[in-house]
């Protein structure tokens, strides 16, 4: 009966043993998704790669006739006004729309976590993005944070409820960046109870 | 006696049975890691086949270059016989969004992985690798600083550049890039050291220079060059109001 007893508490013992070293490793893996870059694998960066190689190519058609234009007295005058309308939406010194999706985080979130947000919002396709209204641009772009939770963007403070909008592709935009271990599930697990509403966007208007 | 050792194995087989209740669902709940295996000629074939693509990456980049540099001149000479106003503001755009070459005072910073760090073998949260993160949080301190420009590894860096990983590698406007990472920034020299010291901005990147020996370098100089952006402009779905 003893001996029994003691086989019993020896199986246990090392089922308990299995479990804990089992659930180790999940952990080990858990930092890996509460690092704030995502695992992504070899296959996105061939994809990736490929993508960029393709904007590339296009980016080089529309510059050489561009320059084809810039050869005639008339063409040339239209290139410009093409090539001005192009930078005027991109400078961030014009008023601009477009579609896109808006993201509300509620609560207070530190510079890097922002950071880590923006730059998600741009990897993912965006063309444009501000937040509570202050549109990250050339001359706009490094974030702060402060003591009380605030962010500060070039002197300008904001506070919680934070508003990104971002334009571009909506559906694009809205599928990825609610992927799964995406970085809204980083941002959640690093600010436990972080409540963040995604919403797509017909028009969404910067200044 | 015997009824109280009874209860007493009772109770620790009772508490024994949560606690592995507790670690079955712990375990259950925990997401988890997808991890891909590869043979060794498949990574080898995967190696050459981004190589190439980053061959073509840097021809196509470089001829971007070329031609926007041809494209400047171009539009000066109808300035110059047109003294068409908008060339100055086209200009004035360019600066803004990075299109120029810019030189002036500021800092020559570089960083590269830990002593003892493979990044083609390590896992890409391995502490002793420079993160895609690291590197978001200096250029986001350096812009913080006020820089008027920023690049990494010759790569112009603008608003909307997206500074990213995949595996170990790190990505900067999806342009593959390799340590050692130098990055180099124009501005005023000391705002800019004081906002790479400023633990709020730099995450835990300096703490893990010391601990886990990174490479972290800065020079000052009085001539830093940067050069113009090298890649692709996106406005497919940006308006302008009033146009």
């Amino acid at each position: 009966m003893k001996l029994q007893r003691i086989h019993i508490i020896f199986i246990f013992s090392l089922f308990l043993g299995v479990i804990i070293s089992m659930q180790v490793k999940s952990f080990s893996g858990i930092n890996e998704i509460y690092t704030r870059d995502n695992n992504t694998g070899i296959f996105q960066e061939i994809s990736i790669l490929k993508l960029k190689n393709e904007d590339l190519r296009k980016e080089i058609s529309v510059i050489e006739e561009n320059l084809s234009q810039l050869s005639g007295q008339e063409s040339a005058v239209q290139a410009l006004k093409n090539e001005l309308e192009k930078y005027k939406k991109l400078s961030g010194k014009f008023a601009i729309f477009g579609s896109g999706i808006t993201l509300t985080l509620e609560g207070d979130i530190s510079a890097p976590w922002m950071v880590d947000l923006i730059n998600e919002l741009f990897n993912i396709g965006a063309e444009a993005v501000d937040i509570n209204g202050i549109r990250i641009s050339g001359f706009i772009s490094g974030i702060d944070s402060l003591p009380k939770g605030q962010i500060m963007i070039n002197s300008s403070i904001l506070t919680a409820p934070f508003v990104l909008n971002a334009i571009g592709e909506s559906s694009v935009l809205y599928e990825n960046i609610n992927l799964s271990g995406g970085i809204l599930d980083r941002i959640k697990m690093a600010f436990p109870g972080k409540n963040i509403v995604v919403e797509k966007k017909e028009i969404i208007k910067m200044n | 006696m015997n009824t109280i050792m009874k209860k007493y194995y009772l109770i620790v087989f009772i508490l024994v049975g949560i606690l592995l209740g507790l670690f079955l669902v712990f375990q259950f709940k925990t997401p988890k890691i997808i991890q891909s295996s590869f043979e060794i000629d498949e990574m080898d074939a995967k190696d050459l086949l981004i190589k190439s693509f980053l061959d073509e990456q840097s021809y196509l980049q470089s001829r971007i270059v070329a031609l926007r540099k041809l494209v400047s001149e171009a539009q000066t000479e109808i300035e110059i016989k047109t003294e068409n106003a908008s060339i100055a503001l086209l200009d004035n755009l360019k600066k803004d969004i990075g299109l120029t070459d810019v030189y002036g005072p500021g800092l020559d910073i570089i960083l590269d992985d830990g002593s003892f760090s493979d990044r083609e073998s390590s896992e890409s949260s391995d502490l002793r690798l420079v993160q895609a993160s690291d590197i978001r949080d200096i250029v986001n301190a350096l812009h913080a600083s006020s820089a008027s420009a920023v690049s990494i590894n010759n790569q112009r860096i603008l608003a909307t550049t997206a500074i990213s990983s995949v595996g170990s590698n790190i990505l900067v406007n999806n342009s593959h890039i390799a340590p050692p990472f130098q990055i180099k920034a124009i501005g005023d020299v000391q705002m800019l050291i004081a906002g790479l010291k400023n633990k709020n901005l730099m995450g835990d990147f300096l703490d893990r220079v010391s601990k886990y020996n990174l490479s972290f370098s800065i020079t000052i100089s009085s001539a830093i060059s940067i050069p113009l952006y090298n890649g692709d402009l996106k406005t497919n779905y940006i308006n302008l109001v009033n146009q």
